[in-house]
């Protein structure tokens, strides 16, 4: 694959100083980290610094990348990490309730879904159903989120995520289908909205 | 309640694999055959198989601007403290790097043949690296600190009629990437209204806008570069030809704009004249107010005692730190 070795290049000139090429690398991939420190955290503020930090992180111990996963799991490493190092830091902090994500993220969450959906009354649906996942999701308890924001969000295998939080398979198996059940049950109430009442796709 | 091995509470714990579809096959017709007969674990079931399809259809989160350049900012810092001690080392002058140029790399060179070339890459004493993995070879130590050329020529986009072309090369460095952003008009071939180069010292890059892209009577470009781990910015706002030009229509920008910028931007509208400004910090409350005299001395006199230098550079106007007075300019 061109791209590949093209980023296996950037990588190795990355290693040897090259801040051009780390600059690429950080384009490559700024969406993807930006967006999983969002998932975790639940706020802009909070994703820009995990995102900022997980890239000089990244920077600083690009030696010790050795290409045995990918780089995309070595960087969503690094920022689970510093995600859940600034909740260290900021022990104190209470678990949000559903109630508070509601009442904190409206804007935060309305923001990023203006351009969706076809119909008006689809996109308002469309938009009810995701605001409403989003912020389920966001309720969930870290260890749980960390999981689902991992696998259904940027798409990574159990082997993956296993790797990314050092967790055997079995754990992240396990704790993933209890995180996917407690979606489930917070989003009962609302399940018509869901098509659940539909037959299986 | 119907079988042995699968009851309400095993249905539960299998769910998630039941709907991925990775239970082994005896198990997964115990738990379908349990659903068929328990109307409460098949609704469980189809709401967590709607679930899990919605799940996976969340859009990305989109950083903020300026996100990028931040965090190149703080890998910077950090890559200038671990590296402090170099700057104690005698220069060893310039090591020319071999670049990446591919045959595709020099077929698109092929049209910039009339545009300005930098000089070729001259060689220190210690010779060309012609290793292409610049990963190995990286060791500039340059004397003089790298520079962005930015030269501007009329041509005429196939698909959107008359446009400038913007074609950029580094000087003074072997390596770098720089980002256009066109702050007016929408994006032109694609969604994104930014274009990124990877730029070495002996390929230039072009970006073609096309005035019709383009709202108003001024190109706005934003071009973020970096090399030898030095970052910088230029803003360009180059004033389109008047006959071309749709007058008074009000400009559209995508970012918010500092005063300076909208000032700059103003001049260049005002006055038809290109102006360009390069690492300036943004300062507030900066307005030009139109009086009988030129461009350059406008913005001359409306930016007084603010540690920057306004000068005649080509046929525009160049707006950039005046390092006598820089230090009195807080941030820099």
């Amino acid at each position: 694959m061109a791209g590949e070795e093209e980023e296996r290049q950037l990588i190795r000139r990355s290693q040897g100083g090259d801040l051009a090429a780390f600059d690429v690398l950080v384009r490559r991939y700024e969406k993807p980290v930006y967006s999983l420190a969002y998932r975790l955290a639940g706020s802009y503020d909070e994703a820009s610094d995990i995102a900022q930090e997980a890239f000089v992180r990244a920077w600083k111990n690009l030696k010790s990348f050795r290409g045995d996963a990918s780089f995309a799991t070595w960087l969503y490493r690094i920022v689970t990490n510093a995600f859940f190092d600034t909740r260290k830091r900021s022990h104190a902090r209470p678990q949000r309730s559903l109630e508070e994500v509601l009442a904190l993220e409206e804007t935060a969450v309305t923001r990023q879904f203006e351009d969706t959906g076809p119909t008006l009354q689809e996109r308002a649906e469309g938009r009810e159903r995701r605001e409403l996942l989003e912020r389920a999701v966001a309720a969930l308890p870290e260890s749980q989120r960390t999981l689902v924001v991992l696998y259904h969000m940027h798409d990574r295998s159990y082997e993956q995520i296993a790797q990314i939080l050092s967790l055997p398979i079995g754990t992240v198996k396990s704790r993933l289908s209890r995180a996917r059940l407690a979606l489930r049950d917070k989003l009962a109430p609302i399940a018509e909205l869901f098509g659940a009442s539909e037959s299986p796709k | 309640m119907w079988g042995w091995i699968v009851n309400c509470a095993k249905v539960r714990e299998l769910a998630s694999e039941y709907v991925e579809g990775t239970l082994p096959a005896a198990l997964e017709r115990a738990a379908r055959a349990h659903a068929d007969a328990c109307p409460a674990c098949a609704a469980d079931l189809a709401a967590l198989r709607a679930l899990w399809a919605q799940l996976d259809t969340l859009p990305p989160v989109e950083p903020p601007p300026f996100f990028h350049e931040n965090v190149m900012a703080a890998v910077e810092q950090q890559a200038r403290r671990a590296d402090g001690w170099r700057a104690l080392l005698p220069r060893l002058g310039r090591v020319a790097l071999g670049t990446l140029a591919t045959g595709g790399a020099l077929a698109a060179a092929a049209g910039l043949l009339l545009l300005p070339r930098p000089d070729q890459t001259q060689e220190a004493g210690l010779g060309r690296v012609g290793s292409v993995l610049p990963g190995t070879a990286y060791q500039e130590t340059t004397a003089a600190p790298p520079r962005l050329q930015i030269a501007r020529t009329d041509t005429v986009d196939a698909d959107h009629g008359p446009a400038y072309q913007f074609t950029v090369w580094l000087e003074e460095a072997a390596h770098g990437a720089a980002r256009f952003d066109l702050l007016s008009g929408p994006a032109l071939a694609r969604q994104d209204p930014s274009y990124r180069f990877v730029l070495t010292a002996e390929q230039p890059q072009s970006l073609v806008v096309p005035f019709a892209a383009v709202r108003g009577d001024v190109i706005s470009l934003r071009v973020s570069w970096t090399a030898n781990s030095e970052r910088h910015t230029k803003y360009l706002f180059v004033p389109l030809p008047a006959d071309d030009a749709a007058p008074e229509v009000e400009q559209s920008f995508g970012l918010p704009l500092s005063s300076l910028l909208v000032a700059a931007r103003e001049v260049a509208v005002r006055y038809r004249r290109p102006v360009t400004l390069e690492d300036v910090p943004p300062l507030e409350k900066v307005a030009v107010t139109a009086r009988q005299e030129t461009a350059t001395s406008a913005l001359r006199r409306a930016l007084a005692g603010r540690g920057v230098r306004v000068s005649l550079s080509g046929s525009g106007i160049l707006v950039e730190p005046d390092a006598a007075t820089a230090a009195a300019v807080p941030g820099r």
